[in-house]
């Protein structure tokens, strides 16, 4: 289970009817957009939850903001008076959460362009310890995050902005700073050796 | 001093495209080799995370399409400028999408520069950064506050970025499309000339 479904299944036990969708493959198709697009206009809540990317959202969630924005601006002539609530998750695979900073402010920009109402953004660092695992098999390491989140789902289903506290306590370290890079090293190390490329990871092809 | 620019614009309006015009007639009156890439016209797929970049082709992604030649590009320039419409204060989705393929350019490798985690260098030297935002001015005046924001989110960013890409100078530069050009020029100029003194200096200790 991935932070967003934890998240997800939280809210579910509110009472929320859940749906989720993934832009990577929906991305550059019209039609699956467009159905994306009606769901969104008539949602109570939209979260968004992706990995962190140079800095800042992947290109994918950009294109997808763009082409949103673009939508509202052509049916807000006709339907403005509803609006979603937002809150974004986002993970990076450095051990210091603040990496996620613009990135989230960049995801408030667009909830306030598009005139949602912004419940906050959950920075959590220390991605690669997660990496597409079930949260709920990770143990102690998440136990103050796992419990972080379903304080913030409470909130969320109140319809309220999550306590600077609670996004402080969803990005606390899942470990010490040393460990998770050593780990993170070795981890490299491991993967090139399964393509045999060990001795090749410092190339400089372009050089 | 070989100086790349990637235009993340798709230059619909006219206005855009006058002031790009403007900015590469500029460029081009400077002592500079100049290169001007533009995105909308190359075909670049979205990075889907495998970072066999890292470990399994280290240097190059397994990706074949014009991503490679700017990777190229990039790391043999001197300076890399970004033109782009500030988008929610970021870069447009066509600029990033060519920069999420660029993690090729480093290592997986982590570091700590001023007590914050960083991924190593893989090259001994990297363009100095220049980013170029414009921003349309927003009429409603209940939501016109978001520009300023946007502003300032976008030279977050851009130093953020020059960290993670060790560039020796970074610099951001926001035109408000309809303002006066020669006021951003001036500005845009002392940037320059900053960078080519730098590039001369490592030029002469060579």
């Amino acid at each position: 289970m991935s932070l967003g479904s934890f998240l997800t299944n939280s809210l579910h036990d509110y009472g929320f009817e859940i749906e989720i969708k993934f832009l990577y493959t929906s991305i550059d198709k019209t039609d699956q957009m467009e159905a994306l697009f009606s769901k969104l206009d008539h949602a109570d809540l939209v979260i968004l939850s992706s990995p962190l990317y140079v800095d800042c959202l992947p290109a994918v969630v950009i294109r997808f903001m763009e082409k949103y924005q673009e939508h509202r601006e052509i049916i807000s002539t006709q339907d403005n008076s509803y609006k979603s609530k937002f809150v974004s998750i986002l993970n990076c695979g450095f051990p210091e959460s603040e990496h996620n900073h613009i990135a989230l402010s960049i995801c408030k920009q667009f909830s306030s362009r598009i005139q949602w109402k912004w419940l906050g953004g959950l920075a959590i660092g220390m991605g690669g310890f997660i990496s597409g695992r079930n949260i709920n098999h990770l143990g102690a390491p998440v136990k103050k995050l796992t419990q972080s989140l379903k304080i913030a789902a409470e909130y969320i289903n109140k319809g309220e902005e999550i306590p600077e506290n609670i996004l402080r306590a969803v990005s606390l370290p899942l470990m010490p700073k040393k460990m998770y890079t050593s780990i993170g090293n070795l981890g490299w190390k491991k993967m090139a050796k399964n393509f045999k490329m060990k001795k090749h990871l410092k190339d400089r092809p372009y050089s | 001093m070989k100086v790349l620019l990637l235009n993340g614009s798709t230059l619909k309006e006219h206005s855009q495209q006058k002031f790009f015009d403007f900015l590469v007639e500029y460029l081009n009156s400077l002592p500079i080799d100049l290169q001007i890439i533009h995105l909308k016209d190359k075909k670049i797929a979205y990075c889907n995370g495998c970072f066999y970049c890292w470990v399994k082709t280290p240097g190059k992604c397994i990706i074949k399409d014009d991503s490679e030649e700017i990777a190229k590009k990039i790391i043999q320039s001197d300076l890399l400028i970004y033109f782009t419409p500030i988008t929610f204060g970021g870069y447009s989705s066509l600029l990033k999408r060519a920069l999420d393929r660029q993690i090729c350019l480093i290592s997986p490798f982590f570091t700590k520069i001023k007590g914050e985690v960083h991924h190593k260098k893989r090259y001994n030297k990297y363009p100095s950064l220049l980013g170029i935002g414009y921003q349309k001015q927003t009429t409603n005046p209940q939501m016109s506050g978001n520009d300023l924001v946007e502003q300032q989110i976008f030279s977050k960013l851009l130093k953020r970025n020059s960290i993670n890409f060790y560039s020796p100078i970074t610099q951001a530069h926001i035109y408000e499309m309809g303002t006066d050009k020669n006021e951003f020029m001036n500005k845009l100029d002392k940037s320059l000339y900053l960078i080519m003194e730098l590039n001369n200096q490592e030029v002469s200790a060579k």
